[in-house]
């Protein structure tokens, strides 16, 4: 019996149901102080004084740090290194941080921050896109232009690629924030040991980045920084870069006044002050010929990237590479650019860069279809990459490719056939329509993921059969540690129930990349492989040894051993106790260094990731014309991420990042007024609850990948990223509205009929 | 300004010196070690800290340890008999309703009350006795199974 | 938070003294708006004065012709009361749909009353009830009309040493109610705009109209003229832009972050159109 596509039980389920799992704020130490920070209340500003007379007589004050105060570097590394922990002489969005207060009461830190006085001069500053465009204020970052980072694709001949096409047009779409809203608040305890080492507790889901963080803050070299993972409540790319300034605003106190410090955000603070995704505005011109083929794409598209780079040019680099869509086209032109502004810096998030590029060539197809009197699936059938064709990049693809079948699974799965009517012959006062989106998306860091793109595994066989797993990447929720149980029980010949995932602990293993991208399965899931291969040599020699059967003939499965099928005397405990006597090493430490890829910088031409997943989702929309108000009916998700190896654990994510996306799509929206965001709350920043859900319909494709283990690809982002323009699709189906830009409000949706 | 209150958390009677200000939420965490006791937003508005009191689903961070004096709570800690699992956990591990599990605790209680008022119920009561518990993982769905599968399970619990 | 002190009386006279002998002294009910203002210190007091244990000021009752609400009624009390469905139903079509089942098992309608949001949801049907608040102080009891309670956002007549102890209104149970809040989500969420309407209908005129708006101004809002134009007139008499015409002069909504002023006029006038047509329908 194979543990590959069967749904276990997760391995963390108990703890989680009996309240014993134990996230950080649920951590004590002795003697453990708790910080608050005090921040900049403008966008721009130069410091000309702080007083902290007045907090530091306040009973119950330990210490207030500034950015004077930090033993090592006032950095926290990301891409570049423009970003400080503390601001020094300026600050650059409304919200950065100043000073670390640290009391031994959460309260009486938060009362010292409110005694701090500054004085400033307020500068002149941007808030939006076009202003950073236009440099209204030049020069507000580090790079020149107000640029961050800026990325092009120059296929073929865009021009002639038009001139030759019987339809073409431009529109210009426009998206919006997106808040993690993960249910964990962000939080670090750091704990400084004797002899300058540091030991860093917190809710994270790259370990080795908080590692490097840390030792940047402190000056500790890598060896004397230990980050051990806590059960992370929900990170969904939040908890990517943003814990390392979580962590430096933790150990800063901590080694100076050689305490345990705790650093918890509140809601309001969460949202005001960490990464978001990036709000977006595109320039899409499509040029098809009269039968529906793609003849040439060109794309303009700007990132509203905040005061400091951190994740930016990553994030800008993947919206680049998928920006075309999953078509094959020979002629493409983009140009993409994240600016600066001074608002709170975004990164990581769920799709990392590709929702707002899918929201607009999603539209952007569906405009077409239109105009080309094409359904919308026709359109894509002419159109989508199957193997053997080649990506916007020129990466020729040679397996694993399920877009096809997931857009006839996903067409069906919502009644496609039956329910596409035009919006011309809709009536009523509710009307309904369905919408649909295909998409791509690269697997693991890609071309520019430089020495990132590589995975460790320590395996120990235990002398009665149990088995311990390290790895570098985290379990958020998303379900890696059971995928990993059950990788490793399936490469050993154990059970599940035998394999105990360890807390991540970045002593234990090296140094394996960020989780992210989802690329935990693949990446982390060889490590564990090639570990697991290591240890199996020796179990299969024991296992001989002890049978008399030749090695080639057992099988060690699920604890048992067989051989030609027939299940043998011996168990797995059996060997292993035998390899015990015989002195076998039963640990490996297992590697995996991601397939190759390539990236030409002024082409944009490659092979930008080794693998990638595909998607198609279908919407069906019920509006109230009069109203605008939008009520989802029905989310289909098909979705080939090669070999599931939980089916139900791998439904769960689809389900839950379809309504993610959903609320990208028609609810989310955070409202900035002076730059500082003013619904940084639950009740005001608006995500779906259960009266807001659809009927999810989770649809698994699975076109197996070569290289994965066991044939998986990565799951992780898929569902969300083409969620909103399967919906916004639908509401104009239904309606005969097309909304441009999301979230598709009613307040948006009213307007737009008006016009 | 403190006050000596008595609290009777999962049938353990307490008495605690606590500030009038501070939070059931936090008395029940920091006090008396009930970790289970989830803060997700300190102002009522996602269900992270749901508790059960004198047989009410309320939230915890929106309640003064001092209100609570003489009542009788329920936390998740209190709903299993050592390892045997109450059917409502039982079924949210069967149907996948869990993930990161920072709702969980939360969610499971708000569920126990509402089973108790109503036995049997249709997957839209389902959806309002929940909707105060926000959840950013699963999408609910596995949950509303949960629930139904638990409901199911009780019933015929009782009926045996 | 803040430091305070935290008083709970034996009882409503002793609440009262205290209520007058204090100074900075805040009431503490269901606590589900009183203690996220505390802490997020958009109030400050010095003082809380928890009433939630004055059980008499949680009956609700029969009170002859009149319907009486202890203002320390919760959501869930009054969705579960037989005598409000039987006679106030209009207010029931509120509570349920008032945030969550957590804060319907604690928020009262005193509290909801006493917050004096313009978009609390209880507040429109109280208007269309034409409700009566009973304050009582050391000094006795008086009785406010609710039109006349309210002063603006957050504001209210009521005296610092006032504690609202009931409210009451005429039963109205062969009246038909429609009470409808629009908001960004199903749950959880604050209105951005919402209409209460309470109609006597013989043959298909309507013999009696009270329309309230919430949410679209800085108190709720009585639609004197939206009554005016439909008070005696066959239902189906009544133009759609008549309708719109009439809303638009009693309503006076902004753009804020829940919606935009253009949006708000557009939809209340269709939300009143709706709930007219359902009166046609019944």
């Amino acid at each position: 019996m194979s543990f590959i596509g069967k749904s276990i039980q997760r391995i963390d389920a108990v703890s989680k149901v009996n309240g014993s799992a134990k996230f950080i704020d649920d951590y004590y130490f002795d003697s453990m102080l708790y910080a608050r920070i005090f921040r900049a209340p403008v966008p721009r500003g130069r410091i000309k004084n702080l007083d902290l007379s007045a907090a530091e007589k306040l009973a119950g004050i330990k210490g207030i740090f500034t950015a004077k105060d930090i033993p090592g570097a006032n950095i926290v590394p990301v891409v570049e290194k423009d970003q400080p922990l503390l601001a020094d002489e300026v600050f650059n969005f409304a919200g950065e941080a100043i000073a670390i207060v640290v009391a031994d009461d959460p309260d009486i830190a938060e009362e010292g921050v409110s005694l701090i006085k500054l004085d400033y001069e307020e500068l002149p500053s941007i808030l939006t896109i076009e202003d950073s465009i236009n440099k209204t204020v030049p020069d507000i970052c580090s790079k020149p232009d107000n640029i961050f980072s800026h990325y092009k694709i120059r296929k073929g001949d865009f021009e002639k690629g038009f001139k030759s096409s019987d339809i073409s047009f431009e529109e210009e779409y426009k998206t919006g924030y997106q808040e993690h809203a993960y249910l964990e608040t962000q939080g670090m305890i750091a704990v400084p040991n004797p002899e300058k080492t540091i030991t860093v507790y917190g809710s994270m889901q790259c370990p080795f980045y908080v590692q490097e963080g840390v030792s940047e803050i402190t000056g500790y070299p890598l060896s004397d920084v230990r980050i051990i993972h806590t059960t992370t409540g929900g990170a969904f790319g939040g908890k990517e870069d943003v814990p390392s300034i979580i962590a430096g605003f933790a150990s800063v106190p901590a080694v100076i006044l050689n305490k345990p410090v705790k650093m918890v955000f509140d809601r309001a603070e969460d949202i005001m002050t960490t990464s978001k995704r990036h709000p977006a505005w595109i320039k899409f011109k499509t040029g098809f010929s009269k039968a529906g083929k793609l003849l040439a794409i060109k794309v303009e598209f700007y990132f509203n990237a905040g005061a400091y780079s951190t994740l930016t040019p990553i994030v800008l680099w993947r919206g680049l590479v998928h920006a075309m869509g999953p078509y094959a086209c020979d002629n493409i032109h983009i140009d993409a650019y994240a600016v600066a502004t001074n608002t709170v810096p975004c990164g990581a998030f769920r799709g990392f860069g590709t929702p707002q590029v899918i929201f607009a060539c999603e539209t952007q197809m569906d405009i077409a279809a239109e105009k080309l009197n094409l359904s919308p699936i026709d359109l894509r059938q002419i159109n989508i990459l199957k193997v053997g064709d080649s990506t916007g990049t020129s990466h020729d693809l040679d397996e694993s490719v399920g877009l096809e079948k997931s857009l006839h699974l996903a067409a069906d799965g919502i009644d496609w056939k039956n329910k596409f009517i035009p919006p011309s012959e809709k009536t009523g006062r509710k009307r309904r329509g369905v919408g649909i989106s295909t998409l791509f998306y690269g697997v693991g860091l890609g071309a520019k993921g430089g020495m990132l793109r590589r995975a460790g595994a320590f395996i120990q066989v235990y002398r009665d059969g149990s088995v311990n797993v390290a790895v570098g990447t985290t379990e958020m929720g998303q379900g890696s540690n059971t995928v990993f149980a059950q990788l490793t029980a399936e490469a050993l010949g154990c059970s599940p129930d035998n394999v105990t995932i360890l807390p991540i602990d970045t002593s234990r293993v090296p140094d394996s990349g960020p989780t992210v991208a989802s690329r935990s399965t693949v990446m982390t899931g060889n490590a564990i492989r090639n570990a697991a291969d290591q240890i199996k040599h020796y179990l299969l020699l024991g296992a001989s040894e002890l049978s008399g059967k030749p090695e080639e003939a057992i099988e060690l499965i699920d604890g048992r051993v067989l051989t030609a099928g027939n299940e043998l005397k011996i168990s797995f405990i059996d060997v292993v106790e035998h390899c015990f006597n015989q002195r076998y090493h039963l640990t490996s430490q297992g590697w995996f260094k991601a397939p190759s890829t390539s990236w030409d910088d002024d082409t944009g031409l490659g092979n930008a990731y080794f693998i990638y997943s595909f998607v198609t989702n279908t919407a069906e929309v019920e509006v109230d014309i009069e109203t605008g108000e939008v009520e989802v009916l029905n989310l289909v998700s098909a979705e080939d991420f090669g070999q599931p190896i939980n089916p139900k654990m791998a439904e769960g994510q689809i389900e839950g990042g379809v309504i993610q996306g959903m609320g990208y799509g028609i609810m989310e929206n955070l409202y900035s007024e002076k730059g500082i965001f003013i619904n940084p709350g639950f009740s005001t920043y608006l995500i779906p609850t259960t009266m807001d859900v659809p009927l999810v319909k989770p649809i698994i494709v699975n076109e197996g990948y070569s290289k994965g283990p066991y044939k998986a690809k990565g799951l992780g982002e898929c569902p969300l990223m083409g969620v909103a323009p399967a919906i916004t699709n639908a509401i104009y189906n239904a309606t005969g509205i097309r909304v441009r830009e999301i979230p598709a409000l009613p307040e948006l949706i009213i307007k737009q009929k008006k016009e | 300004m403190e006050h000596t209150i008595k609290l009777k958390v999962n049938g353990i009677s307490y008495d605690v010196r606590v500030q009038s200000k501070r939070s059931l939420l936090s008395v029940l965490r920091d006090d008396l070690g009930y970790i289970g006791v989830k803060e997700g937003c300190g102002a009522g508005e996602c269900g992270a800290c749901t508790i059960i009191m004198d047989g009410k689903a309320i939230n915890s961070c929106m309640v003064l340890a001092v209100e609570a004096d003489g009542s009788e709570i329920l936390t998740i800690e209190g709903l299993s008999d050592g390892d045997n699992l109450h059917p409502i956990q039982k079924q949210f591990i069967e149907k996948g309703a869990i993930q990161c599990g920072f709702c969980t605790p939360g969610m499971i209680l708000t569920t126990y009350e509402f089973l108790k008022r109503n036995p049997d119920p249709t997957e839209d009561e389902i959806k309002v006795a929940i909707s105060g518990n926000l959840c950013r993982c699963t999408g609910y769905v596995q949950i509303i199974e949960a629930i139904t599968a638990a409901a199911k399970e009780m019933k015929s619990n009782k009926e045996q | 938070m803040k430091k305070f002190k935290y008083i709970r009386p034996n009882n409503l006279k002793d609440a009262c003294s205290i209520l007058k002998r204090e100074n900075d002294i805040k009431i503490l009910a269901g606590g589900t708006d009183l203690l996220v203002q505390i802490k997020d210190r958009m109030k400050t007091p010095e003082n809380l004065l928890d009433i939630t244990y004055l059980s008499e000021l949680r009956v609700i009752r029969n009170n002859s012709n009149y319907l009486e609400i202890g203002a320390l009624s919760t959501h869930q009390d009054i969705i579960d009361s037989d005598l409000v469905s039987n006679n106030a139903g209009i207010l029931q079509q509120a509570c349920i749909q008032i945030g969550s089942p957590q804060i319907r098992n604690r928020g009262t309608i005193g509290g909801n009353i006493i917050n004096a949001s313009p978009a609390a949801d209880t507040l429109p049907p109280l208007f269309t009830l034409e409700s009566e608040l009973i304050l009582i102080s050391e000094s006795g009891e008086r009785t406010v009309k609710i039109k006349d309670f309210f002063q603006g956002p957050g504001r209210s007549i009521i005296e610092p040493n006032e504690i609202l102890k009931s409210i009451r209104f005429k039963k109205h149970s062969n009246w038909l109610g429609h009470f409808k809040k629009l908001a960004s989500r199903k749950a959880l969420a604050i209105s951005k705009l919402s209409v209460a309407g309470l109609f006597l209908v013989n043959n298909g005129t309507i013999d009696q109209a009270r329309i309230a708006f919430g949410a679209v101004g800085p108190t709720i809002l009585i639609g004197k003229d939206t009554v005016a134009l439909i008070l005696n007139k066959k239902i189906s008499s009544i133009s759609e832009k008549e309708i719109s015409d009439a809303v638009i002069k009693d309503i006076s909504p902004i753009s804020d972050l829940r919606s935009t002023q253009e949006y708000r006029k557009a939809i209340t006038t269709i939300l009143v159109q709706r709930i007219l047509q359902n009166l046609m329908k019944a």
